[in-house]
């Protein structure tokens, strides 16, 4: 899958650098502030799940690529670290840039010797040096240069410090000759030699040979690609008999101790930092709780009053109600008369009146609200906190604190919290949210329709329908934690960035970002939409699927056989489906009981067309398709079950 | 007496890798040794298989305890290399008794595992949990917020774990700050604070510091 991806950024003639690094260090920021495109940033591990290329603003030739984070290659463990380095092995990279944070230089050192193994030229940034000093931490970098052969650069990626030092010595550096490589202990280097020279016709063989030693369940495709069975065999028969992890750790463990106490040296600090006091609340078990319902509140207040509300009624009522669309539909009754096309673009399904007013008066304000409060979230590091203090409840489901991250992307637009699955664990984690995100959580295009549907019907309504929502993705989360068997266990271990204020370029920066790729996902099918509308409109093809619809609408939901269409629209996307809805309450067609049932319904109802593909491209066709049945008959027993007790109350 | 020990406690390791063949065991002593026990009724023979009597078995149990307790106190705590444990956990286990063995073991915090990952029997005082004698090495879990340690080891059956361990920093020698226990534990080490299931830090063990 990623292997088409990958054979377009590497681009031969030019020089190919590749960020690598561990998760959370600045990588991101780097490529940012250096490349031509923008990609995004994040503060929370595990982001760059996609690998991001570019070209840097000052070299004309050279490619620039994002990798995501990573902790160990020789011994990979999770999706982020097997696409690195297969990225590394695979493709013909030119250059490596190693982003350490300075004040983990451990972990980065452990990195570094490990692609030291790799043949490419390498240059390390020591970046957020500001922070590793600030907290006492001082590192002699020349040192550094001394024991490894290689250049080390101070920078400060958010603030553009360092990086154009950075990017020169990159370009000029190309020997690999004159540095350090370590030494494990003898019986592991034969080991080695005898491997390497299996590894007939591969680049970095040293660095292969040690990953087929400790790793050989995980490179073996690699070996595929150019050896026969006959000596895959013999490799894996010289990775069994002893166990070299702990060999190899022991000794990457020696030296990165060894050249530490070269290195570093520590300050006395006494005053705990700001950042520090907050966060003993944050990480509290009982302070934090009111924080999370001061983030509610917060998201309550900008989302839904200002967002749905003063900038809904704004664009809508005020800019396309009164401006846009009377002197539109003027136009065209004058210009082009009272025909098909005039109906196609302003007529009650009309492309421009309805699609493009409801793109741009409805869901763009909620949507922009939701990524601009979701980015200052995310980048502050309180998400990750919330991640920690709430994983117990999500373990209880078969998933982790993990969860929550790409469950609360979601409630923006779940294509995009499809692909943040990937940040979990394991295989079952991963089907597990991505059927939850496909079932429950409405993206902030339903949650704006299905909220001015219900906002009249009160208080009670809504929190009733809240509580549906969570208690379907309890329910069905914990039925599949018990369905989906699985030998590998999931370990929940999580890093917690530090708290930092947010800065504000960053959120317009990712808010812009992930609106663009909002925007051209679902504008084409609104558009589309409203031809399929306009055109079962004049055909007269929706009687016909009334009919064969109503004994589940109207029989089983208790609808009026017009519903039939909203669900018609669901299969398109889910918002449009409620929009259907909104359609007919506006025309009074729905009790008090009714619009309860179809919000439900509607709310659980099968993802839209961009996520059930995306769904496919991440979990396979069979879990596409299983999925989407399940989900349609999900929605609707529950929707009839709700049905019957509302009659009973 | 010590030759008989050493006998047992080559049955009990057979029985443990299910080759108590009495040809196995005749491999490393002789044929009128292996008499002996069956006379004293420290074994039986059935099928051609070695079994440990009830007697025998105790015996067994306190010397294999021994060694390996004793095994774990040279590695674990004192750092010495293979080589030069083993011959010293052979002497130990024949001259200390059950009551130092207990206080050991206590200080020791109870341990699962040998150096070599092979079991340490339990005694009276694990199932008691005793703690008289303050363990210096405790599961993580036992200390309070804030309090400071250095990690010993890890009592865990999955590599996976222990990977993902250390490629997050957690290794042994390694200084951690415990910043809280609940609902997850969270640790902090060098500049990462980190956040893992209480689960397992019940499988870290680490060493007090003031």
């Amino acid at each position: 899958m990623h292997h088409e991806h990958h054979k377009c950024i590497i681009e031969t003639g030019k020089i190919n650098i590749v960020l690598v690094g561990n998760p959370n260090v600045g990588k991101s920021a780097i490529f940012n502030q250096v490349s031509v495109k923008k990609a995004t940033v994040s503060n929370y591990p595990g982001t760059t799940v996609e690998i991001f290329s570019s070209r840097i603003k000052t070299f004309e030739n050279s490619v620039i690529i994002d990798t995501p984070g990573v902790y160990n290659l020789f011994k990979v463990g999770s999706e982020d670290e097997k696409v690195t380095r297969e990225f590394l092995l695979k493709y013909d990279v030119d250059r490596i840039v190693l982003v350490i944070d300075s004040k983990n230089l451990e972990r980065g050192i452990y990195l570094l010797l490990q692609l030291l193994e790799l043949e490419v030229p390498i240059v390390v940034s020591l970046n957020m040096f500001d922070e590793a000093s600030r907290r006492g931490i001082d590192i002699d970098e020349k040192k550094l240069e001394e024991i490894f052969g290689i250049k080390f650069i101070k920078t400060i990626a958010t603030e553009g410090y360092g990086l154009k030092s950075l990017i020169d010595t990159i370009m000029k550096i190309k020997d690999t000759s004159k540095r350090f490589m370590i030494k494990y202990p003898e019986e592991f280097e034969t080991k080695i030699k005898e491997v390497e020279e299996l590894l007939v016709g591969f680049k970095h063989r040293r660095f292969l040979a040690i990953c087929c030693l400790l790793d050989f369940e995980n490179i073996k495709n690699i070996l595929e690609e150019k050896l026969d069975s006959n000596k895959i065999k013999k490799i894996e028969e010289l990775s069994k008999g002893k166990d070299y992890d702990i060999i190899v750790y022991n000794t990457l463990r020696k030296n990165v101790n060894r050249i530490l106490k070269q290195v570093v040296k520590k300050r006395k600090i006494e005053h705990k930092s700001l950042s520090e006091k907050i966060d003993s609340y944050l990480l509290h078990p009982v302070y934090i709780i009111p924080t999370i319902f001061l983030t509610l509140l917060f998201l309550y207040y900008f989302v839904g009053v200002f967002g749905a509300g003063i900038l809904v009624d704004f664009l809508e009522e005020d800019i396309f109600g009164e401006k846009i669309n009377p002197y539109v539909t003027e136009l065209f009754k004058k210009y082009i008369g009272n025909n098909i096309i005039t109906d196609l673009f302003v007529g009650e399904y009309g492309i421009i009146t309805f699609a493009l007013t409801y793109a741009f008066s409805i869901i763009l304000p909620v949507v922009t609200t939701f990524f601009i409060a979701f980015s200052i979230l995310e980048d502050s590091g309180y998400l990750p906190r919330l991640v920690s203090y709430l994983h117990i409840l999500f373990k209880k489901i078969g998933l982790s604190g993990k969860a929550i991250i790409p469950t609360a992307l979601g409630f923006g637009c779940v294509t995009m919290a499809t692909i943040t699955t990937r940040t979990l664990s394991t295989k079952k984690e991963r089907k597990i949210l991505t059927f939850l995100l496909a079932l429950t959580i409405p993206c902030s295009a339903q949650q704006a329709v299905i909220l001015a549907l219900i906002i009249g019907l009160g208080f009670k309504v809504l929190v009733g329908w809240m509580l549906t929502i969570i208690l379907v993705y309890s329910f069905f989360g914990y039925v599949l934690s018990k369905l989906i068997r699985t030998e590998e266990r999931s370990y929940f271990i999580y890093d917690l960035p530090p708290l930092r204020l947010p800065l504000i370029s960053n959120v317009l920066l990712k808010t812009y970002l992930r609106l663009k790729w909002y925007i051209t996902e679902v504008v084409p099918l609104y558009i589309l939409a409203s031809i399929i509308l306009v055109l079962f409109d004049k055909v007269g093809v929706l009687n016909v699927l009334y009919e064969i619809l109503s004994p589940i609408v109207v029989g089983w939901l208790n609808l009026p056989k017009e519903a039939a269409l909203a669900f018609i629209l669901g299969f398109l996307r889910r918002d449009y489906g409620a929009a259907g809805f909104f359609a007919l309450n506006e025309k009074g067609l729905l009790t008090e009981e009714q619009l309860i049932v179809s919000v439900v319904t509607i709310t659980l109802f099968v993802p839209c067309i961009a996520n059930f593909l995306m769904i496919i491209k991440e979990r396979g066709k069979l879990f596409g398709i299983v999925a989407f049945l399940s989900i349609i008959t999900i929605a609707f027993i529950i929707g009839g079950i709700v049905n019957l007790i509302l009659k009973v109350i | 007496m010590e030759v008989i020990e050493e006998a047992l406690e080559y049955v009990w390791i057979l029985e443990e890798d299910n080759k108590n063949e009495i040809d196995e065991f005749l491999k490393n002593f002789d044929k009128k040794l292996l008499n002996d026990l069956i006379k004293n009724e420290y074994i039986v023979v059935k099928d051609n298989k070695l079994e440990l009597t009830e007697k025998g078995r105790e015996i067994a149990k306190n010397i294999v305890r021994r060694h390996r307790l004793a095994e774990f106190l040279l590695y674990n705590v004192f750092e010495i290399e293979e080589e030069s444990y083993e011959e010293f956990a052979c002497k130990f286990e024949h001259i200390v008794d059950e009551e130092i063995t207990d206080k050991i073991c206590t200080f020791l915090g109870h341990p699962l595992y040998c150096p070599h990952g092979r079991k340490i029997p339990r005694g009276k005082c694990c199932i008691e949990k005793k703690k008289e004698i303050e363990s210096i090495i405790k599961p993580l879990i036992e200390l309070k917020p804030g309090e400071k340690a250095e990690i010993v080891y890890f009592v865990t059956e999955s590599k996976r774990l222990t990977d993902s361990l250390i490629s997050h920093g957690l290794s042994p020698k390694k200084k951690i700050i415990l910043k809280q226990i609940y609902p997850t534990v969270i640790i902090q080490i060098d500049e990462s604070i980190i956040s893992f299931d209480r689960e397992i830090a019940k499988r870290i063990y680490v060493k007090e510091l003031d």
